[in-house]
């Protein structure tokens, strides 16, 4: 298995310096230079306080990326757990904290969920999105509702904002994207003027694939291979928003969103056994509001609100109780409002104020329920003090929750103070070092509370500190190598009260528990470079690597005591070559992950092997007749390596998308 | 005390009427095999594995190298037992593994644990019947399934004859006096749990009678007297775990212990041995160990409710299991369910003599002569 691993990683550290090969011969077939201009890319990549890594949508094609995940799977710290397929279950975990701990902002406003926890990243499509950042401990910019200061990790997802030229009063754009998995995917997007400072933007998008694919079963004994069945996705997308001002001093945005999909769950794969039944419906509708208004020049207002229904259905017609079917279904219903200030007082030192309140429901068909309902409220207390070479933010987060249950007892209500404090200093123009520590918090879910008999609901909240320090460098170098952003970070995080589940009695009796103590320390490296190769033609490279150890320190006792936690990988490498001008682009992207443990005990029969897929990608802009369009071929997992990220969840072989845009 | 008189006096015809049964109880090699001299090769494990997860194991201890071998299934087969090995047993010259996740019953040759066939549990569609326990009767073995049968198989030709409907979700069996009782937990039915034992005749292959006994029966053993135990997990609500005795003359019932708690259960002579879960440490609290309650089924009353008698700490009793030969008791430990579990032996009072690791979620120890 070692030797395996140093295989993999060798034939890795091959693929690098061939690729910087070949970036160097080109370049120097190329005589022509001529003076560039610093691309856009530099102010993206401005040193922020906290961590942060930025993708826009017109780079999502160098990932091959068709869902969020895709997109932000090069991203140092990011550890994905992906079940496979186009309708599998995918989930983001930041700094080995666990997906419970990454909030995901769309717009501004928090995508909750308050029964499981977690966001299914798959749901999310690409189509309306223009640009996801990755913020560590919380987001830079000001200001900022209560809520996105109250998680450890912050995804934030921006949608595309009409844009018209001068004459335009409409524009559409109409993409098609078919190809492996039997995937048919029409998306349409209306952006439409209706005065000066109003517009709106209507994108739908439909999703229909079979989703099956071929996969070897690892130790069966079958020598064929075997097709993934019941896979297969419908999913519609609809989604509009209203974008206008009232005065130059404000902005308003009405954001209504609606997502149904029905899909096969293939589940895990079971020796002897390759049938599966289970099917999922969801049926989610959320509306939400951002003014934002500025009161002089020195305060800011930010008001949100959002009302939010999720609908889930799930059937397993291989159940075998007294109906033959196990029918599942669960509404959860949010209402959320937010208010939010910045006073800058002068160029030095600004306050931050938030307030945010929600009610989330439960409602759910399942026999003798708990039907909670969760009153949180959240405030925070920040200043930031800009002085010299340096910057100093600190906030202070309150959180109250309080629950109401209609069966039971009502767990006692939950406070919590949670400080952060962060620093930055601008030791040169290129240079910036930076530190934060962060307490947070992730509170039990429904599920952990409630779940039928077995919730606990005397369990206390999973607490989390992180430490982290780091520098960033960022150059125009010469006119060739004409942008260089480089940064590192090293951060030690714990979790104590780490919310785990256990059998009890019988594998049909699970009782949860504040047991898990995890110390992690990790490394994040992120790299960008910009090469100019002639006048026309750009290479582009990222380079991103991420060094985990996330130990259990739960127990001493335990045989699982300064193990590995469950698939972390501890060296994770990402890279993306490409190149290209104005019309074209081809990128070749790199995923490494180190081998993993399925179980907390770090034995050789829990080993999940490491795995280096590749994915080629290209683009090319240009009209048909005089509308812009763009066409796009994508290939994913080019060498065909069978490979599971989830042990049991085979990923598919190499598989191909198409997809065409046309701007009318 | 009644039932203690009566006990007794009939305790010595009942003696030699069970002699003359083939009992259902796990360790019947001395039985199958009576004329081998009874010295002990060594034993399996059989571990569940997580749900999902297809790595169940069997490993296998044996008593004169003292080497265990982890992973013995899979090492002379080449291919992995599969997802969750609820029960295996030893009948005459073959091991039988019943794996409920994968649907499958293997069938081994029990001395080189080679395969001899495996016999897929799925209807027609394709659809998992979930086999879950074996038993065996007059080279007959009797599997029970989640769709609600009792599979009845040839050990000769290894094909199943016929399948016996019984109640919902069953689960282990025992034979008493020619009839096979069948515990009908229908425990994916929350809350609406079946409370019935199905007594099918061993001749006909019927169910006769259906037994109501308290909610969510999932265990089943009998004694030595013509005693069927019945172990209830009640509705982890109002109704309370239980033990009910049955009669298997009579098949009336002859009492119920209410609030009983106790997990698995082994009955070897006079002695049933239930597992007792311990707690995980808090903040408040130590740590405190599973263990094993001690009913003596002569006098129908718990003789101890900790039989462990010195420092062994059991974290998830899972399985409990006896050797008749030597009377050592085996607690197998399934820890934190996602990691290696451990087999204690026990000597008669209850110290520990060795401990084994084992595959993840040990269920039970099976014995093998020489």
């Amino acid at each position: 298995m070692v030797f395996c691993f140093f295989n993999k990683f060798y034939f890795f550290v091959f693929i690098l310096l061939l690729g910087s090969y070949i970036n160097c011969a080109i370049a120097q077939t190329d005589t022509l230079h001529k003076l560039q201009e610093v691309k856009i890319i530099a102010s993206k990549h401005k040193a922020t306080v906290t961590p942060s890594q930025q993708i826009t949508n017109i780079n999502f094609i160098k990932y091959a990326a068709y869902n969020i995940t895709d997109a932000i799977r090069n991203f140092a710290g990011v550890n994905i757990k992906d079940y496979g397929g186009i309708g599998g279950l995918k989930t983001i975990s930041v700094r080995s904290l666990g997906a419970n701990h990454t909030a995901v902002l769309y717009d501004g406003v928090a995508i909750s969920d308050t029964q499981n926890g977690q966001i299914d990243f798959g749901k999310l499509m690409l189509d309306n999105v223009e640009t996801i950042t990755l913020c560590n401990a919380q987001p830079n910019n000001l200001p900022q509702t209560a809520k996105a200061y109250s998680s450890a990790s912050v995804i934030m997802i921006t949608s595309i904002k009409p844009v018209f030229d001068s004459l335009q009063t409409f524009k559409t754009v109409a993409k098609f994207t078919t190809g492996s998995f039997g995937l048919l995917n029409p998306a349409l997007q209306w952006q439409q003027k209706l005065s000066k400072n109003w517009s709106y933007i209507i994108n739908s998008s439909l999703q229909k694939a079979h989703g099956r694919y071929q996969y070897k079963v690892d130790g069966d004994g079958s020598d064929t291979l075997a097709l993934r069945n019941n896979a297969d996705i419908t999913a519609l997308q609809l989604d509009a928003s209203l974008y206008g001002s009232f005065s130059p001093k404000n902005t308003l945005m009405i954001r209504a969103n609606l997502y149904q999909s029905e899909r096969g769950l293939p589940g895990a794969v079971i020796f002897y056994n390759p049938i599966a039944n289970q099917r999922l419906w969801d049926n989610d509708f959320y509306l939400q509001t951002v003014f934002k208004q500025a009161l002089g020049k020195k305060i800011n207002f930010l008001f949100s609100n959002k009302v939010a229904k999720n609908y889930t259905k799930y059937i397993d017609s291989d159940y075998l109780n007294q109906q033959r079917e196990l029918n599942q279904q669960f509404t959860q219903q949010a209402f959320y409002q937010s208010l939010a200030a910045n006073y800058q007082i002068n160029k030095i030192i600004s306050f931050n104020y938030g307030i945010d309140a929600s009610v989330n429901k439960l409602d759910t068909n399942l026999p003798n329920f708990a039907y909670p309902t969760r009153f949180s409220l959240w405030q925070v207390l920040g200043t930031n003090i800009n002085y010299k070479n340096w910057q100093v933010s600190a906030n202070v987060l309150n959180t109250i929750l309080t629950e109401r249950v209609d069966k039971g007892k009502n767990p006692p209500e939950r406070k919590k103070w949670s400080p952060t404090f962060m620093v930055l200093y601008k030791a040169s123009n290129q240079i910036n070092l930076r530190a934060f520590y962060k307490n947070i918090f992730r509170p039990p879910t429904f599920n952990d509370l409630y779940y039928t008999n077995f919730g606990n609901r005397n369990l206390e909240s999973e607490n989390v500190n992180q430490y982290n320090f780091g520098a960033t460098f960022s150059k125009k170098l010469n006119h060739k190598l004409n942008y260089i952003s480089l940064s590192a970070d090293a951060y030690f995080n714990t979790i104590t009260n780490k919310i785990i589940a256990l059998p009890n009695k019988d594998l049909f009796v699970w009782s949860i528990y504040n047991l898990g103590k995890v110390n992690i320390y990790g490394v994040d490296f992120v790299s960008n470079l910009n090469y100019a190769l002639s006048k026309n033609w750009d290479a582009v490279f990222t380079g991103n690597y991420t060094y985990q150890l996330a130990l259990d320190v739960s127990n001493p006792k335990s045989n699982t005591y300064n193990n590995q936690i469950p698939y972390t990988p501890q060296h994770t490498f990402t890279n993306n070559v490409g190149i290209k001008n104005a019309r074209w682009g081809v990128f070749y992207n790199q995923i490494f992950s180190s081998y993993r443990y399925y179980l907390g005990e770090n034995r050789p029969e829990f080993f999940v092997k490491g795995f280096l897929i590749s994915d080629l990608s290209s683009i090319y802009n240009f009209k048909i007749s005089k509308f812009k369009s763009t066409l796009s071929v994508e290939i994913n997992n080019l060498f065909n390596t069978p490979y599971s990220v989830i042990r049991s969840y085979p990923m598919p072989g190499t598989s191909t998308r198409i997809s065409l845009k046309i701007t009318l | 005390m009644i039932n203690f008189k009566k006990k007794a006096i009939k305790s010595i015809t009942l003696l030699i009427i069970a002699t003359s049964i083939i009992s259902c109880r796990k360790n019947k090699n001395e039985e199958i095999l009576p004329d081998i001299a009874p010295i002990r090769k060594g034993l399996f494990v059989l571990s569940e594995g997580i749900f999902n997860n297809n790595n169940s194991t069997l490993s296998y201890y044996d008593y004169d190298a003292k080497i265990v071998t982890s992973d013995i299934f899979k090492q002379e087969n080449n291919r992995g037992l599969g997802d969750n090995g609820n029960d295996a047993q030893i009948y005459g010259s073959k091991m039988y593994i019943v794996v409920n996740g994968s649907s499958t019953l293997e069938i081994l040759n029990a001395k080189t644990i080679k395969s001899i066939k495996q016999i897929d549990f799925k209807t027609n569609a394709g659809l998992k019947k979930q086999p879950r326990f074996i038993v065996f009767n007059n080279a007959k073995a009797f599997i029970s399934s989640y769709d609600g049968t009792v599979a009845v198989l040839d050990t000769a030709t290894l094909t199943i004859e016929k399948y016996i409907t019984v109640g919902r979700i069953p689960e282990q069996m025992a034979i008493a006096n020619g009839k096979l009782y069948v515990a009908n937990s229908g425990g994916l039915d929350y809350p609406n749990y079946d409370n019935t034992v199905s007594v099918i005749d061993l001749t006909t292959l019927t169910e006769i009678k259906k037994i109501t006994v308290t909610l969510n029966p999932n265990g089943v053993a009998a004694d030595q007297y013509g005693d069927v135990y019945i172990k209830s997990v009640g509705n982890y609500d109002d109704v309370k775990p239980a033990l009910t005795i049955i009669d298997s003359k009579t098949d009336a019932i002859k009492t119920t212990f209410t609030n009983f708690n106790g997990g698995k259960m082994a009955i070897a002579g006079d002695l049933a041995f239930f597992t007792t879960e311990g707690s995980p440490k808090t903040k408040d609290t130590p740590a405190i160990t599973g263990n094993l309650k001690v009913f003596n089924v002569k006098t129908e009353t718990v003789e101890k409710e900790k039989f462990i008698s010195d420092d062994t700490f059991v974290t998830s009793p899972y399985g409990v299991n006896v050797d008749n030969l030597t009377g050592e008791v085996f607690v197998t430990d399934a820890k934190n369910y996602a990691s290696r579990g451990e087999v204690f032996c026990f000597d008669k009072e209850g110290k520990k003599k060795y401990a084994l690791t084992t595959g993840i979620s040990p269920n039970g120890v099976i014995f093998i002569n020489k």
